[in-house]
C-alpha cells in the first residue's frame, strides 16, 4: 500500500496526462474547425452584408435626392422634419462594422420612417421600392 | 505509468471521493474511473505491460478525442464571426452603391413631374434616369448579389493568379452598362459598377440633386 502523499502525486500525474490529451486534441479539432467553419461564414456574410448595404444605399439615395434644396423648399415643414430624421438615422447607421448590433433597431426605425415619407409624399411605396426590398413579417405596410 | 491498469470493478475506491482537490481540479467528471483503475492494478491485477499500453492508448484516445470535439465547435464558432465579418466587409460597400443607384433613379422617377422638372432641367438627363430606374429596377437583389459574386470571384482568381485584375475597387470597372447604353444585356458575370458609373455620369448633369456615392 502507498501513503497517502504518494497516491496524490499519482493523481497528478494522471490528471495532468489526461488533460494535456484534452488539450492536444483541443487544438487539433480547432484548427479543423477554423477551416470548416469559414468559408460557410463569409458567404452568409457576403450575402449580408450585400442586403445591408443595399438597403442602406436605397434609403440614402432616396434621402439624398429629397433633401435637395429645391426640393425641401416646397415641402411642408412635417415633411422636411421627417426627411431630416431620416437622414439622421442613416448618419449613425453603423454600415461598415459586421458585428454593431444596433443595425436590426435602427433599420426598423429606418422602415417606420420611409413609410412616413412615402405617404406624406404621395408615393406608393410599393413602386418605389424594388425587388428584394426586405418585407416584415407583419402586414401592416400599405 | 501504474495507474492504467485494469480494474474498472473498484470504481468505488475510496480516493475517489476522499481528495476534493482532485474532485475539483478535474473537470471532466471522470475521476471515478482513474481511481478504480489506480488501484485496481496495483492492488489487484498482476501487471501486464500490453494491456497496460493499450489501455494507456484507449485513454489517450478517449481524452484526445473529447477535445476534439470541444476544439471542433470552438474553432468553427471562432471562423463563423472571423469569416462572417470577412464576407460582410467584402460586400457591403458594393451593395451600398447599387443601392443608391436604386435609391436615386426610384426616388426621382416617381417624383410628380413638376417637381422633377425643377430638379433636372434636361429632358435629355430626365429620360436617362428613366432608363437607368428602369434597367436597375427590373433586377432583383438576388440577381444583382449574383452579379456581384461572379465579378469578385472572377477578380479574386485574377488576383490569385498574379494577372492584373481589372481594377483595385470592384465597383470601378463598368465599361458601360448594356441595359444603359443601348447594347447587349449585361452579362451575368458584369458586375455592377456599370449602373455606378452611369449614376456618376448623370448626377454630373444634376447639379442640383447632391448625392455622395461614398459612404
Amino acid at each position: 500500500m502507498m501513503n497517502s502523499e504518494v497516491k496524490e502525486d499519482i493523481f497528478d500525474c494522471i490528471l495532468r496526462l489526461e488533460e494535456t490529451h484534452i488539450q492536444q486534441g483541443f487544438e487539433e479539432g480547432y484548427e479543423a474547425g477554423l477551416v470548416s467553419g469559414r468559408e460557410d461564414a463569409r458567404h452568409l456574410g457576403l450575402k449580408l452584408g450585400f442586403e445591408t448595404g443595399e438597403l442602406i444605399g436605397f434609403y440614402k439615395g432616396c434621402s439624398s435626392l429629397w433633401n435637395s434644396p429645391a426640393l425641401l423648399a416646397q415641402f411642408s415643414s412635417q415633411l422636411q422634419k421627417h426627411l431630416h430624421e431620416f437622414q439622421g438615422l442613416l448618419d449613425k447607421f453603423p454600415l461598415l462594422d459586421p458585428e454593431d448590433e444596433t443595425k436590426d433597431e435602427i433599420k426598423d426605425e429606418l422602415r417606420v420612417k420611409f413609410n412616413i415619407i412615402c405617404a406624406s409624399l404621395g408615393i406608393s411605396k410599393k413602386q418605389l421600392v424594388y425587388k428584394g426590398y426586405p418585407n416584415p413579417s407583419s402586414n401592416l405596410d400599405f | 505509468m501504474d495507474g492504467f491498469g485494469m480494474g474498472s470493478s473498484i470504481n468505488q475506491a475510496p480516493g475517489g471521493t476522499g481528495d476534493p482537490k482532485n474532485a475539483v481540479d478535474n473537470p471532466t467528471g471522470n475521476l471515478e474511473n482513474v481511481d478504480g483503475s489506480f488501484y485496481g492494478s496495483s492492488d489487484e491485477e498482476p501487471s501486464e505491460a500490453y494491456s497496460r499500453n493499450k489501455d494507456a492508448e484507449n485513454r489517450r484516445e478517449k481524452f484526445h478525442t473529447m477535445g476534439y470535439r470541444d476544439g471542433i465547435s470552438a474553432g468553427q464558432e471562432a471562423a463563423a464571426q472571423q469569416g462572417y465579418n470577412v464576407g460582410y466587409k467584402e460586400s457591403v460597400l458594393a451593395g451600398y452603391t447599387f443601392g443608391i443607384v436604386r435609391g436615386v433613379s426610384s426616388a426621382l422617377v416617381f417624383l410628380p413631374a413638376e417637381l422633377r422638372e425643377t430638379l433636372i432641367d434636361e429632358q435629355e438627363t430626365r429620360d436617362k434616369f428613366q432608363k437607368l430606374h428602369g434597367c436597375v429596377h427590373d433586377l432583383s437583389t438576388e440577381t444583382a448579389m449574383k452579379r456581384f459574386y461572379g465579378a469578385l470571384t472572377k477578380k479574386q482568381r485574377d488576383e490569385k493568379s498574379g494577372e492584373e485584375g481589372p481594377d483595385s475597387t470592384s465597383l470601378g470597372s463598368g465599361s458601360g452598362s448594356g441595359c444603359v447604353s443601348g447594347s447587349d444585356v449585361t452579362a451575368p458575370n458584369d458586375d455592377l459598377g456599370s449602373y455606378v458609373t452611369e449614376l456618376s455620369s448623370l448626377l454630373d448633369k444634376s447639379p442640383k440633386i447632391k448625392v455622395r456615392l461614398d459612404t
